[in-house]
């Protein structure tokens, strides 16, 4: 009888030890501050871009003797603002944060503390009655009821998370794919920009090259600082270029909420505490010894 | 025959395979990545029993979706809260009550 207790006991853990961790949990919430990141880059990067271009266009002109134009006015458009992408993804990530939240092993163990001090002071209680004759059984008693009503609503609650995970996925699936189709026209405005800027500028530095006034000083400063800022900018379109495969990551970090592994060490502890509580519960059933 | 699972499992192996492929891709072929990614994307709506046409929603929809996603697992996050809190209260009185039985004893 015992035996089966422990083997339905072990079942009924293992169950309540599987996904989602709090790690897979985490890893969802960093993809999608990845993808919110990138997406907010995405816009600046180009708006950037189209400024620097548009000064770049006009110093070259300038240098040439063409009418000086201060503070000129942006000369491309700019892909549609990306507002409505943003909110999607801080409705994400805000999501992330909740699971992160509702999965913090600190809840559990708060859940696992109350109840041990309710089957304390719940013993402590049955101590005090004058008819408590099975006072020895009540501890064990006690404890394995609270430590098992634990894991039920540890249960209960993983198995509520995981329905909302599952019915979420598809909407996740239909978010990032729309975000990697307008993200796409997003990335191929930004490479074009870039290659204008570097266009623009070099227009500058042959203009300097070519006059023969130029001090080689001051050649070697202009071109040291137009390739730092090409750099950058090549940075920043190299993290644009990776969108594809962080949405891809956030898609399958949240598919792997619904697929995560055993936590072994979990179960074993908690198995290990409910065999304790059994042993303890047997010793007190146990018939007394009567001296003769 | 495979189950349902296993194949939602298959397809989710395919989708991530082509987010991949979709970062290499020359123009064209992200075209077709993406039209892939679409219908894979409606089999697994049809897989859960879910409307396919849920593919089509806009931004707006699946940001109201995820915000219910969010209150729903606060909602069992502050349900877990309120259980402690509950059995936090009924320590307290079976710790006041054994206190008393001691003083009445």
């Amino acid at each position: 009888m015992w035996r089966i207790l422990v083997i339905l006991i072990a079942y009924l853990l293992s169950a309540c030890s599987t996904s989602p961790t709090s790690k897979q949990v985490a890893e969802f919430g960093k993809s999608a501050d990845a993808a919110v990141a990138i997406v907010k880059d995405a816009r600046s990067a180009e708006v950037d871009l189209v400024r620097e271009r548009t000064i770049e266009r006009q110093a070259c002109g300038f240098l040439r003797g063409s009418p000086i134009v201060l503070a000129a006015k942006p000369d491309g458009a700019l892909s549609p603002n990306l507002g409505p992408q943003l909110e999607l993804l801080g409705a994400i990530s805000d999501y992330a944060a909740a699971l992160s939240k509702a999965t913090d092993p600190q809840l559990m163990a708060d859940a696992e503390a109350a109840a041990g001090a309710l089957s304390d002071s719940m013993v402590a209680f049955a101590g005090n009655l004058p008819s408590a004759s099975s006072s020895p059984l009540i501890g064990p008693a006690m404890q394995l009821v609270s430590t098992v009503a634990i894991d039920v609503i540890e249960m209960e609650m993983r198995a509520r998370l995981r329905k909302v995970i599952q019915q979420t996925d598809p909407f996740l699936r239909t978010a990032t794919t729309k975000l990697l189709e307008d993200l796409g026209p997003v990335q191929k405005d930004i490479a074009g920009a870039f290659v204008q800027w570097k266009r623009a500028r070099a227009c500058s530095l042959e203009y300097m090259r070519a006059n023969p006034g130029t001090p080689r000083s001051d050649l070697y400063a202009s071109f040291k600082d137009a390739d730092s800022v090409a750099r950058q900018f090549q940075q920043r379109i190299t993290v644009l270029d990776s969108s594809p495969a962080v949405l891809g990551a956030l898609l399958q970090a949240h598919f792997n909420l619904l697929n995560g592994d055993v936590d072994i060490e979990i179960s074993l502890q908690k198995l290990k505490a409910i065999v304790k509580n059994l042993e303890e519960l047997k010793k007190a059933l146990a018939p007394v010894p009567v001296n003769s | 025959m495979i189950t349902n699972s296993e194949a939602i499992n298959a397809l989710s192996k395919a989708t991530f395979a082509l987010y991949d492929a979709y970062g290499a891709a020359k123009d064209a072929q992200k075209t077709k990545i993406l039209r892939l990614i679409h219908i894979l994307n409606r089999e697994h709506h049809a897989l859960l029993g879910l409307d396919p046409h849920n593919e089509d929603k806009g931004y707006s929809a699946l940001t109201q979706e995820f915000k219910k996603s969010t209150a729903l697992v606060d909602q069992v996050r502050q349900d877990a809260e309120q259980f402690i809190r509950s059995v936090k209260i009924a320590a307290a009185v079976v710790s006041t009550l054994g206190e008393v039985a001691t003083l009445l004893a």
